[in-house]
């Protein structure tokens, strides 16, 4: 591993490009705001490693306040590298299916409180017999679907006959519930339809919730809502936590979501500028990602847009007059920002103007 | 980093940890005899961009194979600073470097190795100048021609000119000839951007200015003939693996690298979601495509998961548990998320390859 790691205290327009950068007053703000909003509210953060795959950036929002004290992952491989980097409290919020996948999470449990998502009975009783034979205990919870139509039960009864059939198997403890929305395409993002449709999503988790306790069996944890929903879920009496990402680092497609501040950016160089309107800067879609074709924005430089993103390079177009020349630097916001994280092995975390640490992404590439 | 659980050598590929990137070496040996035969044979010789696999292993095959310059071509200083490391002994930089710190990286990289940069401009060729001079090492330089399309390089062959003139009088550069790039898919552009490259050569050998080398990049009607009279180097890198986005210009070559995925949930008839999704595969180009199973392809993926649609008989003979193999869009891309190349040989584990220049963007 060579790669260039900038010294404590280098100034940005010292640091070699393309260079993702971490605005550490912008990250703070956003942590400080999940804080104060959960500080007196029985519903808390967990938040979504998935987003940051950064151990000591996880420590430092349940430093900040405002969490249950856990997080989530998305995958065995993540909850590994957390648990090595001192989270105690994981829940895995994709299914786990394969045999050896399983083993090594029923391993972490004896180190840790994991708990794995769980949406059908093969799977739960292959984690049952793995978990029991090694002497552990995975915490199961139960995936609801609301709105996805990705993973999770689709009927209330199913959970019913899942929590009921998790009491009866050793190796596991049932613990609770979880979904995960989204706001469909093209829907109305302001306050009020953020909270009517997250309402309504959230409650098809909480009715499974209110079924498996009808039947006597203890629901410790209902695990739902995210960053477009974080406000709403302390609302719904019930709601024990709220798997929450992108609010950390924020993204362009989550824009409306105006309490949190952009912390993550990806710091370019110009290196040609063909016509007198036209840049063309150093960082292209391999690095940075433009979903659904989305693409990044320039940060604080009014009048000019992204033109085009190809595989290494940008094509920035100016209304008037280009004020960036070749060797000038800007700052790119990403569309969406975890599918970019995932591709760098380092954040430079940055405060005025100056490098303040260097963290690697210890969990990038756990896909698996 | 990447952490898949490894499998021992002779493992059923089948049976690898899930989301895994797959290589059959046997197809890659086949494509690498394809396409380097064309040029062993052809007007042109090749010169392989690693960037389209990012793996020292890989470009070792390719260097070993006939019809090559001897060298390969790279995107940023960083995986120049890889590749030479890793035995690499001639290296073209396709970025322009402008900045003072990437060229000292670039002349670091030039004290062990041969390294040649691109130019568009006098004022860049200045500060290569002073640098490499500084660290006292020699940079090759090809100038660079915009091509039809293009957004970088000299706009004529008598901007060309007038830049090859001044890299001539510039102490510690080299200057070695014109470089221009193609667009993507350049079935039509390429023969433009071959045009435009001769008609620059033709000026600057009228001025009697050697030009040992001229070099044209990512160009499929280029790369199937192995080249073109005048044009001494062909710059290519994905025929080695092989990706969904050139399979209409390369028939004869073969899907070399998959990515292995898992079936982890098939809640509804018509529905079920493999463990691999954008994070694993890179979409920018395009999804992936289902390989080898009938019934069964791929509509959208979210960042973690990829949600497949199931039809017919697929509908009552799919489990969770299930494998699913996925050709990606962009190979560079999709090897770029990977940290490990699982290669196997006749469907068993044979290696585990470094992607080493992954995530070398600077």
């Amino acid at each position: 591993m060579s790669i260039y790691r900038p010294q404590i205290g280098t100034p940005l327009a010292e640091l070699d490009t393309p260079c993702m950068i971490v605005d550490l007053d912008a990250l703070e703000h956003n942590f400080d705001v999940i804080a104060d909003l959960y500080a007196d509210s029985p519903t808390k953060m967990r938040e979504h490693a998935k987003n940051i795959k950064t151990p000591i950036i996880l420590h430092k929002q349940i430093r900040a306040g405002g969490t249950m004290g856990g997080i989530c992952t998305a995958k065995t491989a993540e909850a590994e590298v957390m648990v090595e980097g001192g989270l105690t409290d994981i829940l895995i919020t994709s299914q786990v299916v394969a045999p050896d996948k399983l083993a090594r999470v029923a391993a972490l449990s004896k180190i840790a409180d994991i708990k794995l998502s769980v949406d059908s009975d093969g799977p739960l009783n292959e984690l049952s017999r793995i978990s029991s034979e090694m002497g552990a205990d995975v915490g199961v919870v139960l995936e609801v679907d609301t709105s996805m139509g990705r993973g999770g039960i689709r009927a209330i009864e199913r959970g019913v006959e899942l929590a009921k059939m998790t009491n009866d198997l050793p190796g596991v403890t049932f613990r609770g519930v979880m979904s995960h929305q989204s706001l469909a395409a093209g829907a109305d993002n302001d306050r009020e339809s953020r909270f009517i449709e997250g309402r309504r999503y959230i409650q098809m988790c909480l009715d499974v919730k209110d079924a498996i306790e009808a039947e006597g069996i203890s629901v410790d944890i209902v695990s739902t809502g995210e960053t477009w929903t974080y406000d709403v879920a302390p609302e719904i009496p019930g709601v024990d936590e709220v798997q929450g990402g992108t609010y950390a680092l924020m993204a362009t497609q989550a824009d409306y979501m105006d309490a949190f501040q952009y912390a993550v950016k990806v710091l370019s160089t110009v290196i040609s500028t063909p016509e007198s309107n036209v840049a063309v800067g150093d960082v292209g879609y391999r690095a940075m990602t433009s979903p659904g074709g989305v693409l990044p924005r320039v940060d604080g430089i009014a009048g000019i847009e992204v033109e085009s993103l190809e595989a290494d390079v940008i094509v920035l177009r100016s209304d008037g007059e280009m004020p960036l020349d070749v060797g000038d630097q800007f700052l790119l916001l990403s569309a969406q920002q975890d599918i970019m994280v995932n591709r760098w092995d380092q954040f430079v975390a940055v405060r005025n103007g100056k490098v303040e640490a260097v963290w690697p992404i210890l969990a990038r590439g756990c896909h698996h | 980093m990447e952490r898949p659980v490894f499998k021992a050598v002779g493992t059923p590929v089948e049976e690898l940890d899930t989301p895994a990137l797959v290589v059959d070496v046997g197809s890659v040996k086949h494509n690498i005899a394809e396409a380097h035969g064309a040029f062993a044979s052809g007007p042109s010789l090749l010169r392989p961009d690693v960037h389209s696999h990012l793996c020292p292993a890989i470009a070792a095959m390719q260097l070993d194979a006939p019809g090559t310059v001897g060298g390969v071509a790279v995107s940023t200083v960083g995986e120049a600073e890889v590749f030479s490391e890793n035995g690499v002994s001639d290296i073209l930089v396709r970025n322009l470097l402008v900045t003072k710190s990437k060229i000292v990286r670039a002349c670091g990289v030039a004290s062990r190795c041969s390294i040649t940069v691109v130019v568009e401009s006098a004022a860049n060729a200045n500060l290569l100048s002073q640098i490499a001079s500084e660290s006292g090492v020699e940079l090759g330089v090809l100038a660079q021609v915009k091509s039809p399309g293009g957004q970088i390089g000299a706009a004529s062959a008598e901007v060309a000119l007038a830049l090859a003139r001044a890299v001539l009088e510039l102490d510690g550069l080299l200057f070695k000839g014109l470089y221009a790039e193609s667009e993507f898919p350049s079935e039509d552009a390429g023969s433009n951007t071959t045009q435009t490259l001769l008609e620059a050569r033709a000026a600057l050998d009228n001025s009697a200015i050697d030009v040992p080398t001229v070099s044209v990049s990512a160009n499929e009607e280029l790369f199937n003939s192995g080249g073109a009279e005048g044009i001494t180097e062909v710059i290519a890198g994905a025929y080695a693996l092989m990706d969904n986005r050139h399979t209409a210009y390369h028939s004869n070559l073969r899907h070399a690298a998959k990515i292995l995925a898992t079936i982890i949930t098939h809640p509804e008839p018509e529905v079920a979601w493999l463990d691999t999704g954008q994070k694993a595969s890179s979409i920018d180009t395009g999804l992936p495509e289902v390989d080898g199973a009938s019934g069964v392809s791929l509509s959208r993926m979210s960042a973690e998961h990829g949600g497949l649609v199931v039809e017919g008989d697929a509908q009552n003979s799919l489990n969770v548990g299930d494998k699913v193999w996925l050709i990606p869009s962009d190979i560079g891309n999709c090897v770029n998320v990977y940290d490990f190349i699982h290669a196997a040989e006749n469907g068993a584990l044979e290696a585990v390859w470094d992607v080493a220049a992954r995530g070398r963007y600077s």
